[in-house]
């Protein structure tokens, strides 16, 4: 480990331990109280109470959620002076490393030993009147959530996390998102130029000269939609709501922009003008 | 819903409700103040409620502004449902890509009304009387503007730097940098202002036919070359012809995007001047990204159809 990753997480123990939460675990609900169980189960084994590193991915299956909301929640909870921010990894699998809140982790302690008793004691009720296997009764941690879960918040949001690039678009593999956009904005520029370039050439053919400007057009338009409006990594949902209007589309510039005039003339009487 | 929005209070303004309803009122007075009428050839009475459209969309535009500018942090409401698909995004950005589609319409509307147009008649062909005026034949506006492509080709750049530059700013705010995330909002606005002001100028030349070129031969028509149409000679402008009309009509709609990114833009730095946009406040930047980089897709086919072809 590296003198500056050792920092940030010395620095996030010594905030663990100097700064008091401003809520209690019990008072948080929902996505959060989900997120910090999970991250305490990763923090208590480790001797420092450092947690293991943690990808959005895997907040994401154990939430049930998607990644902006786990992002807001975890914003929240650092705000609320519950977790801390450790080493970290930005890019293409990205991770993070929390630290809980000292006054937290003690309390969380406490009350899960708190639950075990019960559990087991509940589970030795529950055997003696032989109805029940162990794992249908008792308090549930949040980390045998996970499993079931995996399969409902699917993977699609890892890719938006993780802004990776195709490796021809950026030349090669490169973990830096500033400088995959830079490029992707040289692609653009390549292609407006080979475009004019195209146009001064005056080919004589019309399709010739329209699949070129067709053609370059749809291919940046691909490249805008794709990266800068981030289609890339959004989740199905924008997909599929930016393709509606394609049916439309169609039908104004197949049935109406390249029709021959005669075919829309009488729109009018159709329309009772 | 989950606790994640308890210390984002939400602002129901009913401010975008009666900026709609307002500017219906202003587009329903302008069509009947110069198309309406029995003889269709315009009520001037409209003109009233085509100002007060005008006036009503002022107000509703600074209601919704002042009720955002005093907020601290954002909305981030999450779609409300029980099905993952749907709960993936919020319902900010659901929203501006509803109205992105509607903004689809509107140009591709304008586009095909164009093909329309120019399927209708004939391009200039030696084969062709076009006329002595060359008035029978279709003289697309870019071979007006082919004198003049370096402006445009310079504005092509300058909205593609801008999308650019957009993007730099939300990831300066997702990376903490807010200072950062300014200042490539100032260059976007910056990039977005120049494509307009290189577009009024270009309007302006054109309109008043300062073209760098030759004037055709009649007897020629040798207009193949790119010399300037006789039927363009005073100028190409918004009634010279249909070419004019619908260059201009697509072109100013475009040109009225860009003018209403800058005022978004304008909003968006001195808010960000004022709270900074970050790590947790930043979606903005993003929904306001997703605007102006579909001002920027449709340019990438303007560009095109009515500079090059």
């Amino acid at each position: 480990m590296s003198k500056e990753k050792y920092d940030k997480n010395k620095e996030a123990l010594e905030l663990s331990n100097g700064n008091d939460p401003l809520v209690k675990f019990s008072e948080l609900t929902g996505i959060q109280s989900n997120l910090t169980s999970y991250i305490y189960d990763s923090c208590s084994k480790d001797p420092n109470g450092i947690s293991e590193k943690i990808t959005i991915k895997e907040l994401c299956e154990i939430a049930d959620t998607s990644a902006p909301s786990v992002k807001k929640s975890i914003l929240r909870l650092r705000d609320k002076n519950i977790l801390f921010k450790g080493e970290y990894k930005d890019g293409r699998g990205g991770w993070t490393q929390y630290v809980l809140s000292r006054n937290v982790f003690d309390d969380m302690k406490q009350l899960l030993t708190v639950d075990n008793k019960a559990k087991s004691s509940e589970t030795k009720t529950v055997d003696n009147t032989g109805n029940n296997s162990k794992e249908e009764v008792g308090i549930e941690p949040a980390k045998t959530k996970a499993p079931e879960k995996k399969t409902k918040a699917k993977d699609h949001h890892d890719e938006h996390e993780d802004h990776s690039f195709p490796d021809w678009v950026t030349f090669g593999h490169t973990d830096n998102p500033i400088e995959a956009f830079v490029k992707i904005f040289a692609w653009l520029v390549f292609w407006t130029i080979l475009e004019v370039l195209a146009i001064v050439q005056e080919f004589e053919s019309f399709i010739l000269n329209m699949t070129i400007l067709f053609g370059i057009a749809i291919i940046k338009c691909w490249f805008i939609c794709s990266f800068f409006m981030h289609m890339a990594w959004d989740p199905p949902l924008v997909n599929r709501t930016a393709a509606v209007p394609f049916f439309f589309l169609a039908v104004l510039f197949l049935a109406i922009g390249l029709t021959t005039p005669g075919a829309v003339d009488d729109l009018a009487t159709i329309c009772g003008f | 819903m989950s606790d994640d929005h308890e210390h984002h209070a939400h602002i129901e303004t009913p401010a975008p409700f009666l900026f709609c309803i307002a500017t219906a009122i202003m587009f329903i007075g302008l069509v009947m103040a110069t198309a309406g009428g029995e003889d269709k050839t315009g009520d001037t009475g409209y003109w009233f409620v085509f100002i007060m459209g005008i006036i009503g969309m002022f107000t509703a535009f600074f209601m919704w502004i002042q009720d955002y500018w005093n907020q601290e942090g954002e909305e981030d409401e999450h779609i409300e449902t029980h099905h993952p698909f749907w709960a993936t995004i919020s319902t900010r950005k659901f929203g501006i890509w509803i109205f992105l589609l509607t903004e689809v319409m509107v140009f591709s509307t304008l586009l095909s009304a164009y093909m329309r147009y120019r399927a209708a008649v004939p391009d200039y062909s030696p084969d062709i009387d076009c006329g002595l005026q060359f008035e029978d034949c279709w003289v697309p506006a870019a071979d007006v503007i082919r004198s003049h492509l370096i402006f445009g080709v310079i504005n092509t750049f300058a909205l593609l730097l801008s999308s650019l530059t957009v993007v730099l700013a939300l990831y300066a705010a997702k990376n903490n940098n807010p200072k950062a995330a300014t200042r490539y909002l100032m260059v976007t606005f910056v990039l977005g202002t120049l494509f307009l002001v290189l577009k009024l100028w270009e309007w302006g030349e054109m309109k008043d036919g300062h073209f760098w070129g030759e004037e055709c031969s009649v007897v020629k028509q040798d207009i193949a070359h790119h010399c300037i149409a006789p039927k363009y000679e005073h100028g190409f402008w918004l009634d010279t012809s249909i070419e004019g009309s619908t260059f201009y009509i697509t072109t100013g709609t475009h040109g009225a995007h860009v003018f209403i990114g800058l005022i978004a833009l304008l909003y968006l730095i001195a808010k960000a001047n004022k709270d900074g946009y970050n790590e947790k406040d930043h979606e903005t930047i993003e929904l306001f990204g997703l605007y102006w980089h579909y001002v920027d897709l449709v340019w990438v086919f303007v560009f095109p159809f009515f500079y090059l072809y």
